[in-house]
C-alpha cells in the first residue's frame, strides 16, 4: 500500500524533506515558519569613530577591517578618514558587524575609541 | 513602476514603490514577517493567502514569491522577489537595488544578510500569474 507523504520545507536547502525533524536532502534541522519573526530591513547611515591623535596608527587597522568585512560578507561599506575622524558609510547591520570585527582584531584597546552610528535622514 | 512579462505577471513594484504606495517598512515600525507578507501581498494584489513554498522544487506553483534572508528564521533583514515561470524556470530580482539575482547569488546573499553560508532563506508564495 502506498503511503501518502507530507513534505516539510527545509529553509537551508530549500528542498522538501520527507522527515519532519531532519532534512532528508541536506541534514539540516527542519523548522517551522515563524510568522512572528522580526522583519527589520537595515537603515543606511555612517559609523563614526573618533580616534585620538596619538592613536592614529589604528586608523590603518580599521581600514583593513572594513576591507576584510567587505570581502567576507559581500558588502560595500566604504571607509574614509579625516584627521582621525574615521567615517564608514554602511548600514546599521554592517555597523554592528564591523564593531564586532574591530573588537576581534584590535582587542580591548578598541574600547578607548568613541563609536557612533548616525542614520541618514530620510 | 516596473512592468514585468508585459504586464501578464501583474505590475511588479520596486522597494521604493512599496514604501510610497503601500506602507513604510521602516525598522521603527517593528514589523513582523506576517506584516511584511501582508504589505507585499497588497503590492502584488494577491487574492489568495501566502504560504511557505520553495520556488526551487519541481512542482512549485507558477507565480510570484517573496524570498526573505536573515541570520535566523526569527530575525529577517532582507527580501527579494522571485518568480516561477510557466516553463518552471525561476527568476529573481532584488527590488532594493534593481539587480537580477541568480541561484549562485543566493550564497552571497545568505552570507551578507545572515552572516553564515547556511543561514536560512524563507520563501513565501504570494500569488499566481493570473
Amino acid at each position: 500500500m502506498a503511503l501518502s507523504q507530507k513534505k516539510y520545507l527545509c529553509f537551508t536547502c530549500l528542498k522538501e524533506s520527507n522527515d519532519p525533524i531532519e532534512c532528508t536532502n541536506c541534514g539540516a534541522k527542519i523548522e517551522e515558519l515563524n510568522m512572528d519573526a522580526e522583519f527589520k530591513p537595515p537603515v543606511h547611515g555612517r559609523l563614526v569613530i573618533i580616534v585620538p591623535s596619538d592613536k592614529e596608527a589604528v586608523v590603518n587597522e580599521i581600514s583593513s577591517v572594513v576591507t576584510h568585512y567587505n570581502q567576507k560578507l559581500f558588502d560595500n561599506a566604504s571607509f574614509s578618514n579625516d584627521k582621525g575622524n574615521v567615517v564608514i558609510d554602511c548600514t546599521d547591520v554592517a555597523s554592528e558587524r564591523i564593531i564586532e570585527l574591530l573588537e576581534e582584531e584590535i582587542g580591548e584597546g578598541i574600547k578607548q575609541f568613541k563609536f557612533e552610528f548616525q542614520q541618514n535622514k530620510p | 513602476m516596473t512592468e514585468r512579462l508585459g504586464g501578464k505577471a501583474g505590475s511588479f513594484k520596486t522597494a521604493d514603490d512599496i514604501e510610497r504606495i503601500i506602507a513604510s517598512v521602516d525598522p521603527s515600525r517593528g514589523l513582523q514577517l506576517k506584516d511584511a507578507i501582508d504589505i507585499i501581498s497588497k503590492g502584488a494584489k494577491s487574492k489568495t493567502g501566502a504560504i511557505a513554498q520553495s520556488p526551487f522544487v519541481k512542482d512549485a506553483p507558477v507565480g510570484q514569491y517573496a524570498i526573505f534572508f536573515g541570520p535566523s528564521r526569527d530575525k529577517l533583514l532582507h527580501v527579494i522577489h522571485g518568480e516561477v515561470l510557466p516553463n518552471r524556470t525561476v527568476r529573481m530580482f532584488d527590488p532594493q537595488n534593481g539587480q537580477a539575482v541568480s541561484v549562485d547569488d543566493l550564497l552571497s546573499l545568505r552570507i551578507k544578510w545572515g552572516g553564515q553560508k547556511d543561514s536560512p532563506i524563507i520563501p513565501i508564495y504570494i500569488r499566481g500569474n493570473d
